[in-house]
């Protein structure tokens, strides 16, 4: 039997076996992840924007009390395309993220190698003490005459 | 505009029926045609333009107490998609022959005979049998993958499964299918 013998067969199911709405519920799903991405996207786009107009109004201000300061210098134009250089882009965010992540993860992972060192020693350390301690007690005892 | 409004505007062949119909399943008919096609977007069109027509001709002819409009919709949808992708493959295949008088005698004889319609309807009945017992996981996963031809990748993401689990479950399926039809000498 053929995949294509079973497609064709399938051609003559009853209606109530295909009446089920996990097609619709598909879509569905498509439809809200979309949303999800598309509101993502543009918030992302509005802060990015909001960001650079910020810069720029700041930027602004200060070449216009240079001016009156009198040095001489002119007045940039405002760039075009200050969205896609602007560092605070999510290309730029995702990065910064996962570079600190990557840190703090390398961080974490080396404090944990110390504490593990660390302790080490000190376990071995308390080790030969009680070892030491044990047997001056017992070189003592046996000065003294208790053990023979 | 509920289903059963649009039914009564098609009915009366009132356009303003199939302009709510496409705009409330127009959606649905592509994805499901786009599932079979996969990109060819000429086609696709073509597909859920064949469909609006084949419901327009024929929509005096359908139950509704049977079975909704989305469903007929879907089973149109389906099947002219099926036999579009078809004359595309066979297409597909006879041009790289490059000879055309022997195109004539490749083309395959679709005509079923009487006897093989008997066979066939038999067969789809004892399909349908089968496919109703199965646990409802396990038709939806028939359903995708043999009337909605969706790929196990596919499947695997919208049930949340993994595509080996998908693919497990169509060959458990497969086998006990061919059980159920080795009286038919497939094997």
């Amino acid at each position: 039997m053929t995949e294509e013998m079973l497609e064709d067969l399938m051609s003559n199911m009853d209606l109530d076996l295909i009446s089920g709405d996990f097609m619709e519920q598909d879509l569905e799903r498509k439809r809200a992840a979309w949303l999800a991405t598309f509101i993502r996207e543009k918030n992302w786009r509005r802060d990015a924007f909001e960001a650079s107009v910020q810069q720029q109004k700041e930027q602004d201000v200060i070449q216009g009390q240079g001016q009156q300061k009198g040095t001489g210098k002119k007045k940039r134009r405002a760039s075009k395309h200050r969205l896609a250089i602007s560092p605070l882009s999510y290309d730029w965010g995702e990065a910064i993220r996962t570079d600190l992540g990557g840190r703090l993860h390398a961080g974490v992972n080396n404090v944990k190698r110390k504490a593990a060192a660390v302790s080490g020693f000190l376990y071995g350390v308390l080790t030969m003490a009680v070892v030491a301690l044990s047997f001056l007690a017992i070189v003592e005892k046996k000065r003294k005459g208790g053990l023979t | 505009m509920i289903e059963q409004e649009i039914v009564e505007l098609i009915r009366i062949q009132d356009n303003a029926g199939m302009a709510a119909l496409a705009e409330k399943y127009g959606k649905l008919l592509r994805y499901i045609i786009q599932g079979i096609l996969g990109n060819r977007q000429d086609d696709i069109e073509e597909c859920v333009n064949d469909t609006y027509l084949k419901i327009w001709r024929n929509v005096q002819q359908f139950d509704f107490d049977r079975a909704s409009l989305a469903t007929y919709l879907k089973v149109i949808a389906r099947n002219t998609a099926l036999n579009r992708l078809r004359d595309v493959k066979r297409h597909e295949e006879h041009c790289c022959q490059g000879e055309f008088s022997e195109l004539a005698d490749n083309v395959p004889n679709l005509e079923l005979s009487v006897e093989e319609q008997i066979v066939r309807k038999e067969q789809a009945a004892r399909l349908n049998e089968v496919v109703r017992t199965l646990p409802d996981k396990e038709r939806e996963i028939m359903l995708r993958k043999y009337f909605y031809l969706q790929s196990s990748k596919t499947i695997a993401s919208a049930m949340g499964m993994t595509v080996n689990a998908v693919d497990t479950k169509l060959s458990r399926l497969r086998g006990r299918i061919r059980e159920e039809f080795s009286g038919y000498g497939w094997t």
